[in-house]
């Protein structure tokens, strides 16, 4: 198995973006798309009567190999076995690149409790660890750093014990290497504010009986921000886990998901996409790569 | 004479809607590029447009959005109700990719639709002039400034020739912008450029994003005529004081607002008082936030407002 040059891999990597995904969904054909196929000269290996998603699932193979692996394998391999496996979208919800203070959570889980996922993969650095480690745990009641074995002894050093890590395996399958402790008593009503929306913020209030003020709503946020200060850790924490788990319900995806390849559910998971376009989507992923590769 | 080109957007649609009648009795003419795929808004502005007896140009063979390179269903939709009316024109765009025989093509069949042609860094306008010959004449000619040469607009004389410039200066964050800078003069100096008429992107500038997500900081531009200054145009630009995070649009937008109501509010302001403004300060005193959208169309009124008085009161 030879490796893939760094700029290849790149490019492969790029077809699970968000802009093709969006392109595809909006027009139903992405140019992106076959601009990286070509580059990444996946396309002479794939017969052209073939569709997209079997570009989609020979690139995934490639990407998932050890020591190519981009955040994108990671995401889904969080996505098939604990989004989709121990948990369902009736149960739980996920946030992707979720924003908390400076940082961007890679991953947050919601079910009873709310679970967030720090991915490094091979191609990460660990610099900005801590400072992510410490703001996500003001937010989420258990932190997971998942990663590549080469990051493994660097990410037991730096991390606190109560902080957990994760492998993944060449099997794509997910193992404890340390379990993390569920502390939603220590995460921090304000920061819980700086990262919701100011609807959510108001839903949170209501689930704990605090009256909201009425004020015009150029001065709504403000207000509200003030009565979280007062609030309780824990409680504050189990209510924001029952309103995200409404508000950014996955559930009216799964339609959509089902009508995808393995490779492109957590893309579908992520990706804001209109209702009406879902079937624009499924019908690009389900074009002959012959007429794809002629997309302009 | 004047021609604000806009992108169809939902509130892009509704300033067309709403200055209709202003624009009507102003003799300006919207340029609209739709590009969402529902096309009741286009129709509604439409529909605004005829009621006040004015003129629209809408692009049949759009590039951006949902409905770029579909030309064919937007026609469709098109040639049914508004194309066979005189004060409705066919715009055709015609951008780089476009070949001489596409040209040729949308030109037969939108011949009957009073075409105009939308010149934006077309290739081959000899051969464009030659073969419409005396037909040239007729029609009217926009030519985007950024991508068409003097020469290039040369072979369109005798024609009706509109130059549309784009004096929104777009910057990557809204932090970005200065507080005051220099729009466009053109409106005061088209006829010397040998033109007959002129156009911009109003405030939103010709780069199309299609959300773009939060914004860091809230921004909001302003236009305003400076008649100590030989009547050239320049822009405020109104900025939040908040721009950690993306959070409290609301908050952020009544930051900005404070700043521009003292501008515009000030003894000796050079804002002209538009119906725009006085919405603005409805919206300061009440403390509501009507949405990024709402924002930008009132700037976009006013803007249009403040246009349609200068030609008001220079004619």
């Amino acid at each position: 198995m030879s490796d893939l040059a760094p700029a290849r891999l790149a490019t492969i990597s790029r077809m699970f973006s968000s802009s093709v995904i969006r392109e595809m969904a909006r027009r139903g054909k992405s140019p992106l798309f076959t601009r990286l196929v070509s580059e990444s000269r996946l396309s002479t290996s794939i017969s052209r009567s073939q569709r997209v998603s079997a570009v989609f699932d020979a690139a995934f193979s490639l990407l998932k190999r050890e020591g190519c692996r981009d955040e994108y394998i990671y995401k889904t391999a969080l996505t098939h076995n604990i989004l989709l496996g121990k948990h369902s979208l009736n149960t739980a919800s996920m946030l992707n690149e979720f924003r908390v203070g400076e940082c961007k959570a890679d991953i947050a889980i919601l079910n009873g409790t709310s679970t967030v996922y720090e991915v490094k993969s091979e191609r990460d650095s660990l610099v900005r660890l801590e400072k992510q480690i410490a703001a996500y745990s003001r937010v989420f009641a258990q932190v997971y750093v998942i990663g590549a074995d080469n990051h493994a002894d660097s990410v037991a050093r730096l991390t606190p014990s109560d902080v957990g890590i994760l492998r993944l395996n060449s099997r794509q399958q997910i193992t404890t290497v340390r379990e993390a402790a569920d502390r939603p008593d220590w995460t921090s009503p304000v920061a819980i504010f700086e990262c919701v929306r100011t609807d959510e913020a108001r839903l949170i209030l209501q689930r704990l009986g605090v009256p909201i003020p009425v004020v015009p709503n150029t001065k709504l946020s403000a207000a509200l921000g003030e009565l979280f200060i007062q609030l309780d850790a824990r409680k504050t924490h189990d209510a924001m886990v029952q309103v995200l788990k409404k508000t950014r319900n996955l559930l009216p995806l799964s339609d959509l998901v089902a009508h995808l390849p393995r490779s492109l559910h957590s893309a579908a998971l992520s990706v804001p996409l209109r209702r009406s376009d879902h079937a624009r989507l499924v019908a690009a992923v389900n074009t002959p790569l012959e007429t794809a590769m002629a997309w302009t | 004479m004047y021609h604000p080109y806009l992108r169809g957007k939902q509130y892009d649609l509704i300033t067309v809607k709403e200055m209709a009648p202003l624009m009507a009795t102003s003799g300006f003419r919207p340029i609209i590029e739709p590009v969402r795929e529902t096309l009741t808004g286009l129709n509604k502005a439409l529909d605004a447009v005829v009621a006040a007896h004015g003129q629209a140009i809408v692009i049949v063979n759009p590039h951006h959005g949902d409905l770029s390179g579909a030309g064919d269903s937007l026609t469709e939709l098109l040639n049914g109700a508004y194309l066979e009316l005189p004060s409705i024109s066919a715009g055709i765009l015609l951008k780089q990719e476009t070949t001489l025989k596409e040209a040729l093509e949308c030109y037969e069949n939108h011949k009957a639709h009073n075409p105009v042609f939308i010149h934006a860094g077309f290739g081959a306008p000899k051969s464009l002039a030659e073969n419409l010959g005396e037909f040239t004449k007729n029609n009217r000619h926009v030519f985007l400034d950024n991508l068409s040469m003097k020469l290039y607009q040369k072979h369109f004389k005798g024609a009706f020739r509109v130059l549309v410039k784009d004096g929104f200066k777009r910057q990557k964050r809204n932090s970005d912008y200065p507080d005051l800078e220099p729009f466009s003069d053109l409106h005061a100096t088209f006829s010397e450029e040998g033109m007959d008429g002129f156009g911009d992107f109003l405030i939103v500038g010709d780069e199309f994003s299609e959300s773009g997500g939060p914004a860091y900081a809230v921004a909001i531009h302003l236009t305003f005529i400076d008649h100590e200054q030989d009547d050239m145009m320049f822009i405020y630009h109104f900025k939040s004081n908040q721009q950690a995070t993306p959070k409290d649009p609301a908050g952020k937008f009544a930051e900005a607002l404070a700043k521009m109501m003292a501008i515009v509010d000030a003894p000796g302001s050079k804002v002209l008082d538009t119906k725009a403004i006085k919405e603005f300060r409805a919206l300061h005193e009440e403390g509501h936030y009507p949405g990024l959208g709402y924002v930008k169309k009132l700037s976009m009124n006013h803007h249009i407002e403040t246009l349609a008085d200068y030609f008001a009161h220079s004619a």
